[in-house]
């Protein structure tokens, strides 16, 4: 009984730093530019082909190639924000949906000619491939890294949000946008840094999750309701509202499929419905 | 004129609004730096969106927007703000999610105005410099406000009716600290104001608005010691005054 709880509650925890990580990101960009980006998923698929790409066709080592998707994926946010994100600010939701829809199909495509329909893994370090013994129970290393990344990218974004000046305009930018320009707050310029950011944290999650949510090109739309569903719950605009999302939803999905199998996802859907029933903005929402 | 258009503010032939509605029309005038100007006039003609357009919050239709010697018009309202326009709004616009240190503090920029200048011009800001911006009461966010605009260290400031609801104790305690404003100098003030007794007792100078032009400029004083003239331009005169 302890076993299956300890094993139900690690799994739980590691998937949900993967959707902590991939999701935060579209969160903070949702809630301050009120962009409905669907093709986020894409974002982390593609952190996810850098990490493969980097550590089995290039040969570089894991603790590279992550940066390496970060700096990749949110170059690539930016210029996709600079082009064409923008002109959807302010847009109705139905173009910002069709326009991300098509950004998420054209990246699908793309990810299919450039690395084939099957899915890729990456080389992952050796000290990470074996097991962690925790009293009789033994645990995937891998999934204890995912874990502490998570918990990490929690407090440097509690960092950065909470306490650094950029952080402060952000929150700024998110409460009202025509207030922080008339105070000389440059809200473009943030909204790029932020889209920046998000994707590169997408970026990040798609290649530190690839063990868990496996990276092929369809990635984006397989996984994208989950994303959406860690947002809701959790609140556009916030940090920690979509950890709590997350590990409410791993947490409950692992419980799920693991004690009651034929009922499949039932039990997340469950608690979003109810959570969402209770708490309209989500747990930390900023705005609903 | 020409001194006064390099060191203060000046608009010509100002033409302005929301989407293709326009609401002000035509509209010319000069502010000397330092100088302080109360605009007063009925509701809805004009002199919110007057103090939006200088800030950038509007369309501009036509005309030059001056600050300086350097035309603004062009400008977003972020860079307006870097070119020296601070804004007080009518709904305060308190940031909810920042403490109120850090409501004070997001758009500090280096000049004559310090956080300690306005913890002491405000005291009571000091007391609650930790609390969120939406636990304050409507006179702190107002002093509130003012510190985030300050901080800025414009040499404009636009206040928009920056006594409305308040408590006629807060109130008072208000326009003692733009009173100390006003007499510190070097700062131009433009204080779009509905207590038409406080707004000409507040600046030498006040220009009445009336269907988005302007109806008189001129010393607050000839109105002050003429009622029904006010009262004519805009039925705020004489008894009542508020």
């Amino acid at each position: 009984m302890i076993t299956a709880a300890l094993t139900i509650l690690f799994h739980g925890l590691a998937f949900a730093m993967v959707l902590y990580i991939v999701s935060v990101g579209l969160g903070i960009t949702m809630g301050l530019m009120n962009f409905a980006n669907l093709a986020h998923g894409a974002f982390a698929a593609a952190g996810g082909y850098v990490v493969v790409m980097a550590t089995r066709s290039l040969g570089l080592p894991f603790w590279v190639a992550l940066p390496a998707a970060f700096i990749v994926v949110a170059l690539a946010g930016a210029v996709i924000e600079r082009l064409v994100v923008r002109t959807l600010y302010g847009a109705d939701e139905l173009r910002q949906v069709l326009f991300s829809i098509a950004l998420l199909f054209m990246a699908i495509a793309g990810f299919t000619v450039a690395f084939g329909p099957l899915q890729q893994q990456p080389e992952i370090p050796a000290g990470l491939s074996g097991q962690l013994a925790l009293g009789d129970v033994e645990f995937p290393s891998y999934r204890a890294f995912v874990i502490v990344a998570g918990v990490a990218i929690l407090a440097a974004l509690w960092l950065l949000i909470g306490r650094t000046r950029m952080g402060m305009r952000i929150r700024a930018a998110v409460d009202n946008r025509n207030m922080a320009e008339a105070i000389g707050v440059d809200t473009k310029l943030l909204f790029t840094l932020t889209f920046a950011l998000g994707t590169g944290i997408a970026g990040l999650g798609g290649g530190i999750g690839a063990d868990i949510l496996s990276i092929t090109p369809t990635y984006g739309q397989e996984y994208l309701v989950l994303f959406l569903i860690v947002v809701a719950v959790g609140g556009l605009g916030s940090i920690f509202g979509p950890f709590l999302a997350a590990l409410c939803i791993g947490v409950v999905d692992v419980a799920g499929k693991y004690l009651i199998p034929e009922f499949g996802a039932f039990f997340i859907y469950g608690v979003v419905i109810a959570i969402l029933l209770a708490k309209p903005a989500g747990l930390f929402g900023v705005r609903s | 004129m020409p001194e006064m258009q390099k060191a203060g503010l000046s608009l010509g032939n100002v033409s302005a609004g929301y989407g293709a509605t326009v609401v002000l029309e035509d509209l010319s005038f000069d502010l000397a730096a330092g100088e302080k100007l109360s605009i007063i006039g009925r509701n809805g003609v004009g002199k919110t969106t007057l103090l939006a357009t200088i800030m950038g919050l509007t369309r501009l239709h036509a005309g030059r927007i001056g600050l300086g010697d350097r035309d603004i018009a062009a400008l977003r309202p972020n860079r307006r703000a870097q070119a020296g326009i601070g804004f007080v709004p009518q709904q305060r616009e308190i940031f909810p999610s920042l403490t109120v240190e850090e409501n004070l503090l997001v758009g500090l920029r280096p000049g004559a105005w310090t956080l300690e200048r306005i913890y002491e011009l405000f005291p009571r800001l000091q007391q609650r410099r930790a609390n969120m911006g939406n636990q304050l009461s409507g006179g702190e966010q107002q002093m509130l406000a003012f510190g985030r605009a300050l901080l800025t260290n414009p040499r404009v400031l636009l206040l928009d009716e920056p006594f409305e609801g308040l408590a006629p104790v807060i109130v008072e305690q208000l326009f003692h600290a733009l009173l100390r404003l006003r007499d510190e100098g070097g700062l131009s003030i433009i204080m779009v104001e509905q207590h038409a007794k406080l707004a000409l007792a507040f600046a030498p100078r006040t220009m009445v608005m009336s269907r988005g032009r302007i109806a008189f400029d001129g010393a607050s004083r000839s109105l002050i010691d003429d009622p029904a003239r006010l009262d004519a331009l805009c039925g705020i005169g004489g008894g009542g005054l508020h």
